[in-house]
C-alpha cells in the first residue's frame, strides 16, 4: 500500500476523538456502522475513539440518535461515547442524565445546526454540569466545508472567539474545538482550558503551526471520519524529530486525550 | 515518483525567499515529490485584477524561483485576460518561448467564458502547453470573477485542441466533474478544501484515472495532507501511479 511519506506517526497508537456514525444526506459516508467504523479506524492504527451520532446533530430531537449509539457503543471499550444535545430543547438536562446514565463519556454541541449561542444561559448551565462531573464539552465548528453546503442549508461555523469565551467563563472546564481552521486557533489562544482537535487544521507544516499558536499539550488527534480520508488526516502528524518531538508527538496522538478521558468505565 | 501540478510562493517580495524555497524543496523531497508546478506568487503581488507591472513582476518571481532550484520548479505563466493582446503574447513568448515555463496559468481576473480568453487559448494550443484554470462550486459569496466548473467545461468547448487543468477537485465536487466528463481535452487536479473521503474515487470512476492530477496548492495547504487524499483513496496501483505521475508528466511533456 502506497504511503504519504516515511512518516513517524505509524508508530504510535492513536486515540481519535472526532469520529462520526451514521448517515449524513449530503454526503455518501462510508463506513456507516459502529463495527464497520471499528474495524476501518482500527486498520489505521486508532486504539479509542469519541464517537458521535451524525443524525443526531439534523433530528429534531438529538437523543432518537443518541441513545442506539449509546446502547451500541458501550458493549465496546474502544468507543468512547459522546452524546450530542441541544440545550435550546425542553427537557435537555434530562438528556444529559440519561446520556450519562448510558454511558456517555463528554458531551458535543453543534450550535450551528442547532441555532443558539454558546452565550446563551442554558450552554452555561451544560458547563456548570460538565464541569462538576468533570466530562469534556465539545464544540463541533462544523460538519462541512461552508463552501459546500447545500445552497437550500447554508450553516456557518461557529465563532472561534465565542468557544474562547464559553471557556474563560468556566476556567474549570475542559472545552474541546472539534473541526476548527487553523486560522481561527489564535482565537483559542486566550483560553488556558481549550484544546483544538486537529482534523480541518491545515498549513504548510501542521503540527508545526498547530503547536507555535497552542502548543502540542493543546492539540488532539482527531480525523472527523468518514468525512475526511484518514490517511490525509494521520500526515499532519509526520513532522520532522527537530520540529515535533517524540514527546510532542506522544502528546498529540493519545497522552492529551487520555488526560480529558481516562481509560476504563 | 510525484508531481504536483499546483504551487504557489507566498512570501512577499521582488525575488523568492531563500527560505521558503529550501523549505518546498525539503518538503518535497520528504514526500517524494520529484517536480512542482509553480503557478506564482499570485497572492502575494497584485491582488485579484493584476496590473501588466504586477504579471511581469510574478512571472520574473517565478523564472527566478526555476532558476534557483531547477531540479525542482517547473513554471506556468501567470497572465490577466483583461490585458492587451500585445501584452499577453509579449509575456507569452518571454516565459514560455524564452523562459522555458511549460504552461499557464489562469485565476480570477476574467471569468472563463469571456472571450478575452480566446487569445490565450489559442496561442497555448499553438505551443502545446495546457491552461490551468481556477475553478470552484461554492454557496458562498465567489470571490471576484472567479470561474465555476460549467464555465471552464464553456472555455475547453470553444477551444477543444487546448488543454485544460480544472482546478480543485475539492472545490469542484461531484457536479464539477460531472460539467466535464464528456470533454477528454479538460483534467482536474485534486487541490481544494478538506481532504473529503470518496472524491477521488468519484472522479476516477466518472472521467476515469487518467484525467486527474495530483496537486497541493502549498504552501496554502499541507503535501502530507493533500497527498493523503489519493493514498487514502481506494485506488489501483496503475491508478495511482496515473495520478500522482503519469498524467502531469503526460501533459507538460516531460522526458525523465
Amino acid at each position: 500500500m502506497e504511503k504519504c511519506s516515511e512518516g513517524r506517526q505509524a508508530a504510535y497508537k492513536l486515540i481519535d476523538t472526532s469520529v462520526f456514525c451514521g448517515p449524513w444526506p449530503f454526503r455518501s459516508l462510508r463506513p456507516r456502522t459502529l463495527p464497520e467504523l471499528k474495524e476501518y479506524l482500527a486498520g489505521h492504527g486508532v486504539c479509542r475513539a469519541w464517537v458521535t451520532s451524525t443524525e443526531a446533530v439534523l433530528l429534531p430531537d438529538p437523543m432518537t440518535a443518541n441513545e442506539p449509539l449509546l446502547v451500541e457503543a458501550a458493549k465496546d471499550p474502544f468507543w468512547v461515547p459522546v452524546t450530542l444535545l441541544d440545550p435550546s430543547l425542553p427537557g435537555w438536562e434530562d438528556d444529559y442524565r440519561r446520556s450519562l446514565a448510558m454511558g456517555a463519556r463528554a458531551v458535543k454541541l453543534t450550535p450551528n445546526y442547532h441555532q443558539y449561542s454558546l452565550s446563551s444561559p442554558a450552554v452555561d448551565r451544560l458547563a456548570g454540569l460538565l464541569t462538576a462531573d468533570r466530562l469534556p464539552f465539545c464544540i463541533q465548528m462544523r460538519m462541512m466545508d461552508e463552501r459546500a453546503h447545500h445552497p437550500l442549508m447554508k450553516v456557518p461555523g461557529v465563532p472561534a472567539a465565542e468557544v474562547a469565551e464559553l471557556a474563560l467563563r468556566h476556567p474549570e472546564l475542559s472545552v474541546v474545538a472539534c473541526a476548527v481552521y487553523n486560522a481561527e486557533l489564535r482565537f483559542l489562544q486566550k483560553a488556558p482550558n481549550v484544546v483544538a482537535e486537529i482534523s480541518y487544521v491545515e498549513s504548510v507544516e501542521t503540527l508545526l503551526q498547530a503547536k507555535s499558536v497552542l502548543g502540542v499539550e493543546r492539540l488532539l488527534f482527531g480525523s472527523h471520519s468518514p468525512f475526511l480520508y484518514m490517511a490525509a488526516v494521520q500526515a499532519k502528524l509526520d513532522a520532522h524529530p527537530d520540529m515535533i518531538n517524540e514527546v510532542e508527538l506522544r502528546a498529540v496522538c493519545y497522552e492529551n486525550a487520555g488526560r480529558l478521558i481516562p481509560d476504563g468505565r | 515518483m510525484r508531481i504536483d501540478i499546483h504551487t504557489h510562493l507566498i512570501t512577499p517580495g521582488a525575488v523568492p525567499s531563500a527560505a521558503e524555497l529550501a523549505r518546498a524543496a525539503r518538503l518535497a523531497q520528504h514526500f517524494h515529490i520529484r517536480r512542482v508546478v509553480l503557478l506564482g506568487n499570485i497572492t502575494a503581488t497584485g491582488g485579484r485584477n493584476p496590473s501588466p507591472e504586477d504579471i511581469v513582476a510574478i512571472n520574473d518571481h517565478t523564472l527566478a524561483a526555476m532558476a534557483a532550484r531547477p531540479e525542482l520548479y517547473i513554471g506556468f505563466c501567470y497572465l490577466n485576460p483583461a490585458h492587451s493582446p500585445a501584452f499577453i503574447q509579449e509575456e507569452i513568448d518571454r516565459c514560455i518561448v524564452a523562459g522555458g515555463m511549460k504552461g499557464i496559468k489562469l485565476w480570477i481576473s476574467v471569468k472563463a467564458t469571456d472571450p478575452r480568453l480566446d487569445l490565450i487559448m489559442e496561442r497555448a494550443r499553438e505551443l502545446n502547453v495546457p491552461v490551468l484554470h481556477h475553478s470552484w462550486y461554492q454557496v458562498t459569496p465567489v470571490d471576484h470573477n472567479g470561474s465555476t466548473p460549467d464555465e471552464i467545461a464553456h472555455l475547453a468547448r470553444r477551444h477543444p485542441g487546448t488543454t485544460v487543468i480544472m482546478a480543485h477537485l475539492g472545490g469542484v465536487r461531484e457536479r464539477g466533474i460531472r460539467d466535464i466528463e464528456e470533454l477528454p481535452n479538460v483534467y482536474v487536479d485534486t487541490s481544494g478544501s478538506q481532504p473529503e473521503a470518496g472524491m477521488v474515487e468519484y472522479a476516477v470512476r466518472r472521467i476515469g484515472a487518467g484525467r486527474i492530477i495530483f496537486g497541493s496548492d502549498w504552501p496554502l495547504r499541507d503535501f502530507g495532507v493533500q497527498l493523503g487524499r489519493i493514498v487514502g483513496a481506494d485506488l489501483t496501483a496503475e491508478e495511482n501511479r496515473k495520478i500522482f505521475y503519469d498524467n502531469a508528466a503526460k501533459v507538460l511533456k516531460l522526458e525523465e
